[in-house]
């Protein structure tokens, strides 16, 4: 056992992270960037090339770093979920299910940037999904930052995410059927969508019928007793889909729309988010520790064209949401600047891609979609806080 | 007054409260218990933020704001309207009221009422279960919900 040099690898981790929190909040930026930053430049790929000491060096930091990514990425979805509710989706005379529908234009852009880079559908519908999603994260921070949250828009902006979220999470279930799936037969990964969707709607009937079994395991007044359940029926059931080929992601969406409709959701979501930022950092981390940089010159022509082309686009669906939802023009504008930050979860997709075991998995979906994906968003949600923070200029300009 | 309540998914929950003309009050209230609060003199301009405050520190605020300890306004003068017309009313009970002194049963106020009595203020008390055998004294401030009708009954019943 090597404990003690993976002690001090993760001891190096978290301190980085810490400081990169520090430089972050001092330059008034997203800490997401950062953390990416920070695995790139600790990781096998920079820090690992000289003779120093780097994170990952250990057999066991590895296999931490990829089970905490992991866990990160269930407890992002987990929190969604939380969070999201159909009732929120239906109500309000149906604008955010139009506005959520124009946005969809985005993955089309995203598809149609990808096969024209690529040629292939996997690959196209990869980049689709990666440059649709914005940064719930990120976008959310920033609206309480620059006190717009008690505006107008940002009703449109949350209400557009709500939609976004659970787009992503069926995306999900079907793209990690189709990138698990061993052969690359067709009637093979018909079938292994056919599992994805039935496990959801079981997930779903769950949530449904088992208000009273989720209200029973967290009626409890312990907190650590809380924390402890919830944490334990959630990764149980996440790990449970991912042995069935469906996203672990997923069920952890749907476990935390069951945990959402308790009495508890509240409490639950004081305590437990802690542990999902503790988690998310090692999940930023990771991936950038996964990223090879001297992979990213090759795909810096196809990231200036989707920033550029999906920069855009999410401009004008915003705009165009906010019509939706009423705004003047002003406000139509920042619904538009807020969304084109991109996060966290274009990088959830760009992890399962990089983990395709399937017969369709090449070093195209595996690697060269991961690199983009982080120079994306990299881009991305550095030039997304940014539009935000100057939209008062752009504004009056426009 | 109106007050529209809208969610705030993955923030919380914002109330915004119609004041005098043009003027509006945003309450943002965190899922971390954190208050914000804004005012919004102009709906083309942003919201301005007067301030925040934690949990703790919005409740303290949240009891002086409704009187709890200073309260120029006689109590007959205060309701609180419930859903649809159901009000809360607060009677202060005098020496020369004929209710004074006697038990809840022999008055039976709410079967010719149609209000009932939720609890009574007495001294620092509050008495909270009120059972037949429940004495209304000189003094008591009694905390009554019932329908507009039933409350003007009721204050009529208590002379």
């Amino acid at each position: 056992m090597a404990l003690d040099s993976a002690l001090l690898e993760i001891g190096l981790m978290f301190t980085a992270l810490a400081g990169g929190g520090v430089l972050s909040r001092y330059l008034k930026k997203s800490v997401i960037p950062f953390y990416i930053l920070l695995g790139i430049t600790l990781g096998p790929y920079a820090l690992g090339r000289s003779s120093f000491i780097y994170v990952g060096e250990t057999e066991i930091t590895s296999v931490f770093l990829e089970v905490g990514a992991e866990l990160g990425v269930i407890f992002l979805l987990f929190f969604l979920g939380l969070e999201f509710s159909f009732e929120k989706l239906l109500s309000g005379k149906k604008t955010i299910l139009k506005a959520g529908f124009i946005d969809l234009f985005n993955l089309v852009i995203g598809f149609a940037v990808g096969f024209l880079f690529f040629g292939g559908l996997l690959a196209a519908a990869l980049i689709g999904g990666i440059v649709y999603i914005s940064s719930s994260a990120i976008i959310t921070r920033s609206l309480i930052d620059l006190e717009w949250i008690a505006n107008d828009e940002a009703e449109s902006i949350l209400g557009i995410l709500v939609f976004e979220d659970l787009f992503i999470a069926i995306y999900l279930a079907l793209i990690t059927a189709f990138l698990l799936e061993g052969t690359g037969n067709l009637s093979n990964v018909v079938y292994s969508i056919v599992i994805a969707v039935a496990f959801i709607l079981f997930l779903l009937a769950s949530v449904h019928w088992g208000s009273g079994f989720f209200e029973r395991i967290l009626d409890i007044s312990s907190n650590e007793m809380l924390l402890i359940r919830a944490t334990g029926v959630t990764i149980l059931v996440s790990g449970l889909a991912l042995s069935f080929g469906v996203s672990a992601a997923v069920a952890a969406f749907f476990i935390g729309m069951a945990f959402g409709d308790t009495e508890n959701s509240n409490r639950l979501e004081e305590i437990l988010e802690p542990i999902r930022d503790l988690f998310a950092a090692v999940f930023f981390f990771y991936i950038g520790s996964q990223t090879d940089p001297s992979l990213l010159p090759a795909v810096a022509v196809l990231i200036s064209g989707a920033t550029l082309a999906t920069g855009i686009s999410k401009l004008f669906t915003g705009y165009f949401g906010g019509k939706i939802y009423g705004l003047n023009k002003r406000r139509r504008i920042r619904v538009g600047l807020s969304l084109t930050t991109r996060g966290e979860f274009s990088l959830v997709i760009a992890t399962i891609a990089a983990s395709a075991t399937g017969a369709m998995a090449n070093s195209t979906i595996t690697e060269t979609i991961p690199a983009f994906t982080v120079g994306y968003v990299l881009v991305m949600s550095i030039l997304g806080t940014l539009l935000m923070q100057y939209s008062s200029k752009i504004e009056t300009k426009i | 007054m109106s007050v529209r309540e809208t969610d705030l998914p993955g923030v919380g929950k914002k109330f915004v409260v119609d004041l005098s003309g043009d003027l509006e009050l945003v309450i943002v209230i965190h899922l971390s218990g954190k208050r914000e609060v804004f005012l919004n003199d102009d709906p083309e301009e942003d919201n301005k933020k007067l301030f925040e405050a934690s949990d703790e520190v919005s409740r303290k605020i949240g009891s002086i704001l409704e009187g709890a300890y200073f309260e120029p306004v006689s109590s007959e003068e205060t309701e609180a309207k419930l859903g649809g017309e159901v009000f809360i009313e607060w009677y202060d009970i005098e020496e020369n009221m004929n209710v004074a002194g006697r038990e809840i049963s022999e008055l039976k106020l709410r079967e010719e009422t149609g209000a009932t009595i939720i609890a009574i203020q007495r001294d620092d008390m509050c008495i909270g279960s009120i059972g037949p055998d429940t004495e209304i004294r000189s003094g008591d401030i009694l905390v009554v919900v019932g329908t507009k009708e039933a409350q003007d009954k009721f204050k009529d019943a208590l002379n």
